[in-house]
């Protein structure tokens, strides 16, 4: 009762512990999801503020070179058209034009106009410009380095009027890149026609102050005004660059083998990015493959670009398809002043690799974290599991075995109590001298006696096994007088001898022979036992034989043997299991077979050891080791 | 990452020393000069004499609100640039509104209207303040039976748009006709461009330097108007709520987040106190504001960062900002009788 209370209270304590572990790792998990994210929110915030400020540093940097380099190129420009020579011919030409006003050859042969070329020709190369071309207030080109430029307004056409209204108001205004309306020589040396140019033109003013004519100069895009975006580029796909009111590069870009390869831009070294990207969102990574079905005028264009075209100046973290269709993060802004509009963009994997990496970590680690746990509690739990139904089998054998044994010992006394008036009542019958029995009826008598004597044993037999299996059976371990013992034994067993024709030999002497430690009655009683079998399993005129000898060990070893029929080596092992009687279907002997497991029992509860040695056909050996009594004193 | 920072570390020293080259180089006015055009008038709201004379008696009349005690020349009076000279306008039973008055001047050329751009135009925008609860609370249908009542309206609503024609879509259009004639005449400053070199004084010649130089200010104020129409955070300190959000309340974009229209400063030394919340009293402020970057702002545009203009340069573009007051604004406008 106390061992199955014990059981289920440590079966409840783990319940409780492995209850506790699901908690723990539950709180804890929870704590990891909840610190990790916060820091993500973070780490997130800290990184999107300063790629911003980052990427925005890019915008007013570039625009702040742009404008020195404007005011730089404008303040030439206002040099050349203030220098008295220059106007001297400029004047010149502009009345030999208007006199002549469908006859431009007459200007182009005139000598004011080669004079003119002459002198602006040193002066040009040396500010960096590429040829000129001067308007009238009409827009007419009545003069310029290239005679391909003269006598049409083409260049309105191509570069735009803002310059020219501007111009006329007395500024020294800018024409953005656009594609030369003559043929024009390229940064491989080539003369071609569309190759891109912009401009920077100044008024021409008469002796009042008032403007006659403006003076424009070419510039290449691609020279200092492309390179002031690539400055502000950063990282493996920082990308600045400007772009006009069409939504067209204006400036260059720094992919352009990329752009070579998936085909926006012509496989030829004079193609560059200027005038010949649009900045329209393809639909898809054009990296990885994609191909748009739409032609690039129906395509939209990208999140950046409409922004800007509409005059805003925004920023987009989220991520959004560049021209390429790769997902980049920008800034940009359009630049109402100048009219031309300015991203700063970089790729969303690059921007982002960092946290990227660091969120990849965390979930692997947050990952193995969640499966250990998982792991660790079905472990906890199964193995909860398998030790309360191990409890409660045990429990349940144990409640078994015992109710068998509280059975078993209480019918033995049941069965005792009958049994005492069976075999009292049959002696009182063979003993009565006034009314005798008759002789069939005495043979009865006795027969009953001796039936009920040997049942009475059988029921003490039992009664021990199931005390012994209850737990129930005390050894008392005491001093013991061996010799003292066997002789009490012999004067017992004497009678059954004779019985049964078998001889009893006591070998041993009443001296010298050292006390055991054992249970004195328990021990008369595996004496009793062994003898009577050898009695019982003896042949007529046999003999049992008691003797001892000193063993290693400090112990006795008293050896009974008898002259029977031996137990072979297979049965041997049999021979102490209850219930199996060696050798009983060959020989008629009674018993349930109990009588050596109980022996062996109790010699082992006496911290002795009982075996035996056999020949078949001499006879058997049993011998039973008993430890010799210690003197504390001693 | 370091790399990089280094990598522009580099180009920027090479950027920063181009630069210096540059700027000594640099002698002329970097000045991009446009007049400011004639109004134009959209076709749905062609400009006639009675509609203005209609919408100007509208914009005058105290009958436009609940109560009958304010009309929009309230937070709109001439002799304060068409503002009302307040941080904050003054609104329903005298509440203070959340923004500071924008002015009528040259209203007409925005191409939206509010501090928000909320309103597309001028017709869309007149309506909104006579109905907001905060502004003047009047219901558009009572505004109607009143206005009807009156014969000296139906008069002037018969001349400018026929008969029967006193309707709130009408009110608006003569509103609007009436506003599109508050425009700025010319400047010292425009007279300089159309030759007179002697129209701004010298410290106003190198203001303007400064205002499309140094003092970047023409990245945002630039054209006939001084404006790009467009809406920027300028790194000012806002009360938190729903009217600091500025634009992205219109458009949801993240970076329109505080981000405010840019007003035009054709006579803006007529309109202070300055910007949508009038937290800055006069130009100098503005000016001083400006140059050290504004204040901290997680959504400030990037071109606003610390200037480095001293005390003459700061007078200097003062005297530039003053030179683009109207010749005659104050003058050439007569108040409605009654008034």
């Amino acid at each position: 009762m106390s061992l199955t209370t014990a059981n289920r209270e440590s079966g409840k304590k783990f319940w409780e512990s492995s209850y506790l572990l699901v908690l723990v790792s539950i709180l804890l998990l929870s704590t990891l999801i909840i610190v990790g994210k916060a820091s993500f929110e973070l780490i997130d915030k800290e990184i999107k503020s300063s790629l911003l400020s980052q990427l925005q540093q890019a915008l007013p940097g570039t625009v702040k070179m742009f404008k020195i380099w404007e005011r730089d190129a404008a303040s030439k420009s206002q040099a050349i058209a203030l220098d008295k020579e220059v106007k001297k011919d400029i004047f010149a030409l502009l009345r030999i034009a208007q006199t002549n006003p469908k006859n431009f050859e007459k200007v182009l042969s005139s000598e004011s106009l080669i004079n003119l070329r002459n002198h602006l020709e040193v002066i040009i190369r040396q500010y960096d410009f590429h040829g000129f071309i001067a308007l009238d207030l009409n827009g007419f080109a009545f003069a310029a380095s290239e005679d391909e430029a003269v006598g049409h307004k083409k260049l309105l056409e191509r570069a735009g009027e803002r310059f020219f209204k501007l111009s006329r108001l007395g500024n020294s205004a800018f024409a953005l890149p656009f594609k030369s309306e003559i043929p024009f020589m390229d940064e491989t040396g080539k003369i071609h026609r569309e190759i891109p140019t912009m401009l920077i033109a100044s008024p021409v003013s008469d002796a009042k102050g008032e403007v006659k004519a403006v003076l424009a100069f070419r510039l290449k895009p691609e020279a200092v005004f492309a390179d002031i975006f690539e400055i502000g580029r950063t990282g493996q796909s920082g990308e600045v660059y400007a772009f006009n009111s069409n939504g067209v590069f204006i400036s260059k870009s720094r992919f352009r083998e990329q752009l070579r390869e998936v085909g926006l831009l012509e496989n030829r070294p004079e193609v560059l990015s200027i005038f010949n990207v649009s900045i329209k969102d393809p639909g898809g990574n054009l990296l990885e493959g994609f191909r748009p079905k739409e032609t690039s005028e129906n395509l939209l264009f990208t999140r950046m670009a409409a922004s800007a075209l509409r005059g805003e100046s925004g920023f987009d973290f989220d991520g959004y398809r560049d021209f390429r269709g790769v997902k980049v993060i920008g800034v940009w802004s359009w630049l109402s002043e100048f009219g031309f509009g300015v991203a700063s963009e970089m790729n969303y994997d690059e921007a982002f690799s960092l946290f990227n990496k660091l969120e990849k970590w965390y979930w692997i680690l947050f990952g193995s974290l969640i499966i250990a746990s998982i792991f660790s509690i079905i472990l906890a739990v199964k193995r909860r599991r398998y030790r309360l139904q191990l409890i409660r089998s045990k429990d349940e054998a144990e409640r078994a075995n015992k109710a068998k044994s509280e059975f078993l010992a209480k019918m033995s006394h049941e069965l005792r109590t009958p049994m005492n008036a069976i075999l009292g009542f049959t002696q009182f019958m063979i003993k009565d001298k006034k009314e005798p029995l008759t002789e069939f009826q005495a043979s009865s008598a006795e027969h009953i006696l001796k039936a009920g004597n040997h049942l009475l044993e059988l029921i003490d037999e039992v009664l021990d096994l199931s005390q012994i299996e209850a737990g129930k059976l005390k050894i008392k371990l005491e001093r013991v007088n061996l010799p003292a013992l066997t002789n009490e034994i012999f004067d017992l067993m004497k009678p059954v001898g004779e019985n049964y024709e078998v001889a009893l030999m006591n070998m041993i002497s009443e001296n010298g022979i050292p006390y055991l430690m054992a249970d004195r009655m328990r021990l008369k009683q595996v004496l009793v036992n062994l003898i009577s079998n050898g009695i019982k399993y003896n042949r007529k005129g046999g003999k049992v034989e008691l003797s001892i000898e000193e063993i290693e060990n400090k112990r006795m070893r008293i050896k009974l043997s008898d002259t029977g029929h031996g137990i072979p080596e297979e049965n041997r092992k049999l021979l102490f299991q209850p219930f199996e009687r060696a050798g009983a279907e060959s020989q008629k002997v009674d018993g349930v077979g109990i009588g050596l497991t109980i022996t062996k029992y109790l010699v082992e509860m006496m911290d002795g050891q009982i075996g035996l040695d056999s020949v078949v056909g001499k006879g058997s050996c049993f011998y039973v080791d008993i430890p010799i009594y210690q003197d504390v004193a001693t | 990452m370091n790399v990089y920072l280094l990598c522009k570390f580099d180009k920027k020293t090479l950027a920063i020393l181009f630069g210096c080259l540059f700027s000594f180089v640099a002698f002329t006015e970097a000045s991009v000069y446009e007049p400011l055009k004639p109004m134009s008038f959209p076709d749905n709201n062609p400009w006639s004499e009675a509609k203005a004379k209609l919408g100007k008696k509208l914009f005058f009349d105290k009958k436009l609100s609940g109560d009958n005690s304010k009309s929009c020349s309230s937070c709109h009076q001439p002799k304060f640039g068409w503002t009302d000279g307040k941080r904050k306008s003054i609104g329903h039973q005298n509440k203070e509104l959340d923004r500071n008055s924008p002015s009528i001047i040259n209203s007409g050329y925005m191409k939206s209207q509010f501090w928000d751009g909320l309103a597309k135009s001028l017709e869309e925008q007149a309506l909104a303040p006579i109905q907001s609860p905060v502004e003047l609370n009047q219901d558009l249908d009572s505004l109607m039976e009143e206005i009807k009542k009156d014969s000296e309206y139906i008069d002037l609503f018969g001349k400018a748009f026929g008969p029967s024609s006193v309707n709130p879509e009408n009110l608006a259009k003569a509103i609007a006709t009436f506003e599109r004639t508050i425009v700025s005449s010319k400047s010292s400053y425009d007279r300089y461009w159309q030759g007179d070199k002697d129209a701004l004084r010298p410290e106003a010649k190198r203001g303007m330097k400064l205002f499309f130089g140094k003092a970047k200010c023409s990245i945002c104020h630039n054209g006939p108007l001084f404006t790009d129409h467009q809406y920027h955070n300028i790194g000012l300190i806002d009360e938190s709520g729903d009217s600091a959000k500025g634009r992205n309340k219109v458009t949801n974009e993240k970076f329109h987040l505080g981000a405010f229209k840019t007003p035009g400063l054709r006579d803006v030394g007529l309109t202070g106190p300055y910007m949508h919340n009038g937290s800055l009293k006069s130009l100098l402020d503005v000016i001083e504001f400006y140059n050290q970057g504004g204040a901290s702002n997680e959504n400030k545009s990037p071109f606003i960062s610390p200037i480095g203009l001293n005390g003459k340069e700061k007078n200097d573009l003062l005297e530039f900002l003053i030179s683009l007051e109207s010749d005659n604004l104050s003058n050439e406008f007569s108040y409605p009788s009654g008034y």
